[in-house]
């Protein structure tokens, strides 16, 4: 189900296959507030670090850094940005590698679009989560704290 | 601060003056779902063990256990079940001590029962935030793990 949070989510796609990059960035862009590619690994984590996007989705097989290799040196800048793993039957050696890399979700090419979108509105929803979270916290820090009392 | 309706909400109220626990749990039952009732500490903390309420309101001075050793052995049984603390100016130099235990918020006594609903709004607020969270972590979980594309 698409929600609402998509839409204000930038988002980076990093795939080596041209054609499927075309084909997904352009169904992709309309439905978030800004979409980066980027074809490699390594072109990947410059863009991650130029952009710092919300999402970040990456394909496992990739020249000159493949996907795994970049969402480990994603992890050592950023421990909680949500990495999506896309994967054709091939990679499957490859995806226990990212274990432990924090990965929040797999899925299988070709993809289907709507689990795609399914998927990433789930993941904005919760970034929205967190941030309300955040905000109430420290509204309910500045507001009922110990100092309140005047000790 | 966003709130959040009450209805759904128990409360354990923890307090040793029969007189303020009367006043207030019968002000509260207008507002939540149940109102659970503690004279001492160390009744408290057998009613959360078996009510397990969502949000705890304590008083610090109380007889048997008070309000700063109960709070502790709750937050051994529980982490995260919010606890607000109520005192009077007598009892300030104590509240030091419930500094590290992960209290939500503290009120003056007299309490002001506006202000009191204000904080459990705020803080069931939160508490809404985890159970969202949780919800969409256990979508990206069941949906989109690993193992279903592992052949």
């Amino acid at each position: 189900m698409i929600n609402n949070y998509l839409k204000d989510m930038t988002i980076l796609y990093v795939e080596d296959d041209k054609t499927l990059l075309s084909v997904y960035s352009e169904q992709l862009k309309d439905k978030v507030k800004k979409l980066y590619l980027a074809e490699n690994g390594q072109e990947g984590y410059e863009k991650f670090l130029e952009h710092q996007p919300d999402i970040i989705i990456a394909d496992i097989m990739m020249p000159v850094l493949n996907g795994v290799a970049m969402t480990r040196k994603i992890r050592d800048k950023d421990s909680s940005i949500p990495i999506v793993i896309t994967t054709s039957s091939d990679d499957q050696g490859y995806l226990t590698d990212t274990l432990g890399l924090g990965v929040q979700g797999y899925l299988a090419k070709p993809v289907n679009f709507d689990e795609l979108l399914d998927l990433l509105s789930t993941i904005s929803k919760l970034i929205q989560i967190e941030k309300e979270k955040t905000s109430q916290k420290k509204a309910l820090q500045e507001q009922y704290n110990i100092d309140m009392l005047h000790i | 601060m966003s709130s959040a309706s009450l209805d759904d909400i128990t409360i354990l109220y923890v307090e040793d003056d029969k007189s303020i626990r009367d006043i207030y749990s019968e002000q509260l039952r207008t507002k939540v779902k149940e109102v659970y009732t503690a004279s001492n500490g160390e009744d408290g903390y057998l009613k959360f063990q078996s009510i397990h309420p969502d949000i705890i309101i304590t008083d610090i001075m109380m007889p048997i256990l008070d309000g700063v050793e109960m709070s502790k052995k709750i937050r051994q049984d529980d982490e995260f079940v919010p606890i607000i603390i109520t005192s009077t100016s007598n009892d300030r130099q104590y509240l030091y001590k419930t500094l590290d235990i992960g209290i939500h918020g503290y009120m003056s006594k007299p309490i002001n029962f506006n202000e009191l609903v204000d904080l459990l709004q705020s803080v069931n607020k939160l508490l809404q935030l985890d159970n969202e969270k949780k919800i969409h972590e256990k979508i990206l979980k069941d949906r989109f793990n690993m193992q279903r594309l592992l052949v």
